[in-house]
């Protein structure tokens, strides 16, 4: 834990702000509570937008959204890419050749416009976010755990644990999964912030459904129309965002260091 | 050399023909499409639709459809446009050189500022390096639309040097474009270039430069650049897809014409031809962009074809 240090406290606190937004918050997101474009003051800590909601309470609903969105699309691209990823790597054949093609196939496509596609299939909504988000994350992911998957298929110890009779999928089980999972877990935290900053993107684009729910990357699309007036809604929404990606990505690189 | 570049050239082929089934297959599946979406708002009635879409050939085969949409590829052919019946190629080529020199300036923007920023925080004192590497670790961490509101603020609003909406393709149109596109980009080429960079500073060929007396500019520029050369321009040829991706960001951000815009309107009116051509298209830059790249970086060093 003394590895990730300050990053991983900062994720930490995200979460738990995240979990809690209903109550740290001191306003309703949604409500009007001041007159419009207020700046910085004590009663609003980040000011007022537009209509008058409070940018600080709507940052920190706004992340917990976008967290969400996140962390739906990476349990799914965690279950499939891993899974996917581990038989690839450890059987090879057939198989490995099949999914590492269509992988090709899917890096070949910006990660924006498989998410693009999605959206273009199911229409815009938090949901159909997240759904996107993991799909573009997937190729990615899989290959990562499939290159993990293939060193540790080629150690002795496996070769051993074979010699004395584990079946396939024990060897997978008990020894291939626990050996690549640092590994899997340094790329699904990658995966994480992509999966954020593709849930923002989509959101900052309009493809969000509801327009008035917080989230970060539509709060960056409200204020930057109104950044000459009042910069704190574009200021706060944009910090956050940067903040959580820099955390994250530091959190990643720690893990495979 | 032949036998490299026909070899590149075949697995870009493949990759370009998997995401086109890709693409296909993917639209197919569709609940609903534009066709069915206008008409019903407009009142039709089942058969009126039926008629509309056996016009389009949307009601042949999926086989049929399928070698349909292949054979057009060959030809050039993307289909039509669902909304407004033109053809996908025009849409397309009416909007291509916007994009293009979007596209082609960041890229030098983003190989200039990425390889700049992983010599200084590979190579630079102490503090450079320090500063070079939170400059890039920022740069990874800031979303392009955040980075160009920043820059629209700066350059636009306060500064009043550049124009925030830009329109058409000269040079004060294309500077904040490009630059806020290829800053994003440098960030991921200045993280490969520092780890390049740091494994051929401890190379005996450069420790050997370093004997003879050489100043660092010139073991950098004429030794160290030129080594690991073929994977930097490797890497800055897998951009491509990011460049595409970046391009829709940017082009709304700075409410340009371009792919981007026709891409976002596709979507948001389910217009599956536009779509399905705006993402073969990318499919076809992503390939092609990084084809060039591999075939020059062999061109530089003979070793890489035969790996």
């Amino acid at each position: 834990m003394r590895r990730i240090g300050l990053s991983g406290a900062f994720l930490a606190l995200w979460t738990l702000s995240s979990l809690c937004a209903p109550l740290i918050a001191p306003y309703d997101p949604l409500a009007t509570v001041g007159e419009a474009l207020m700046a910085p003051s004590a009663q609003h800590w980040l000011g007022t937008d537009l209509i008058g909601r409070d940018v600080f309470s709507r940052v920190l609903h706004g992340g917990a959204r976008t967290l969400s969105i996140a962390l739906i699309a990476l349990t799914s691209t965690v279950l499939i890419g891993g899974a996917l990823g581990l038989c690839a790597g450890f059987f090879g054949g057939a198989l490995d050749w099949l999914l590492v093609s269509l992988s090709d196939a899917l890096l070949a496509l910006p990660s924006l416009l498989i998410a693009l596609c999605v959206l273009t299939l199911a229409g815009s909504g938090a949901l159909q976010i997240a759904i996107a988000a993991s799909l573009s994350g997937l190729p990615a992911y899989l290959r990562v755990v499939r290159a993990a998957a293939r060193q540790v298929r080629a150690q002795l110890y496996i070769e051993a644990a074979r010699a004395v009779g584990a079946s396939s999928l024990g060897v997978l089980w008990r020894h291939v999964l626990p050996n690549a999972l640092p590994t899997c877990l340094s790329a699904g935290v990658v995966a994480l912030a992509w999966a954020a900053l593709n849930a923002a993107t989509l959101h900052f684009l309009g493809f969000g459904g509801d327009p008035s729910a917080p989230e970060l990357g539509a709060m960056l699309a409200e204020g930057r129309l109104i950044f000459r007036t009042a910069p704190w809604v574009a200021f706060s929404a944009g910090t956050a965002l940067t903040l959580f990606l820099l955390a994250a990505n530091d959190v990643a690189r720690r893990l495979t260091a | 050399m032949l036998r490299f570049i026909l070899r590149r050239a075949l697995s870009a082929l493949v990759t370009l023909w998997l995401a086109a089934t890709l693409a296909f297959v993917a639209l197919r599946l569709a609940p609903s499409d534009a066709i069915t979406l206008q008409l019903t708002l407009s009142g039709a009635t089942e058969q009126q639709i039926a008629a509309r879409r056996a016009a389009l050939g949307l009601e042949l085969p999926l086989s049929a459809q399928y070698l349909n949409m292949l054979s057009g590829l060959l030809r050039g052919d993307l289909g039509v446009s669902l909304v407004n019946g033109r053809a996908v190629s025009a849409l397309i080529g009416e909007q291509l050189a916007a994009t293009l020199s979007l596209a082609l300036g960041a890229l030098i923007v983003g190989a200039l500022a990425g390889i700049g920023l992983g010599i200084g925080a590979a190579l630079g004192s102490r503090f450079v390096q320090r500063l070079a590497q939170a400059l890039i670790a920022l740069l990874l961490a800031t979303p392009i639309y955040w980075l160009g509101t920043l820059a629209i603020y700066v350059f636009a609003v306060w500064l009043g040097l550049l124009p925030s909406v830009s329109r058409g393709n000269s040079l004060q149109a294309l500077i904040l474009p490009c630059g806020v596109l290829g800053l994003a980009l440098s960030g991921s080429i200045a993280q490969v270039a520092t780890a390049a960079l740091r494994e051929a500073k401890n190379a005996p060929y450069v420790q050997v430069a370093h004997a003879k007396g050489l100043p660092m500019r010139l073991i950098v520029w004429r030794h160290m650049l030129r080594a690991q050369g073929g994977a930097l321009i490797s890497l800055i040829g897998l951009q491509g897809g990011f460049l595409i991706g970046g391009a829709v960001v940017t082009e709304a951000l700075f409410t340009r014409r371009g792919i981007g815009q026709l891409l976002l309107n596709a979507v948001n009116g389910r217009d599956y031809p536009v779509v399905q051509g705006v993402v073969l298209l990318s499919a076809l830059a992503y390939s092609l962009l990084g084809a060039a790249a591999d075939i020059l970086a062999a061109w530089r060093d003979p070793r890489l074809r035969f790996q």
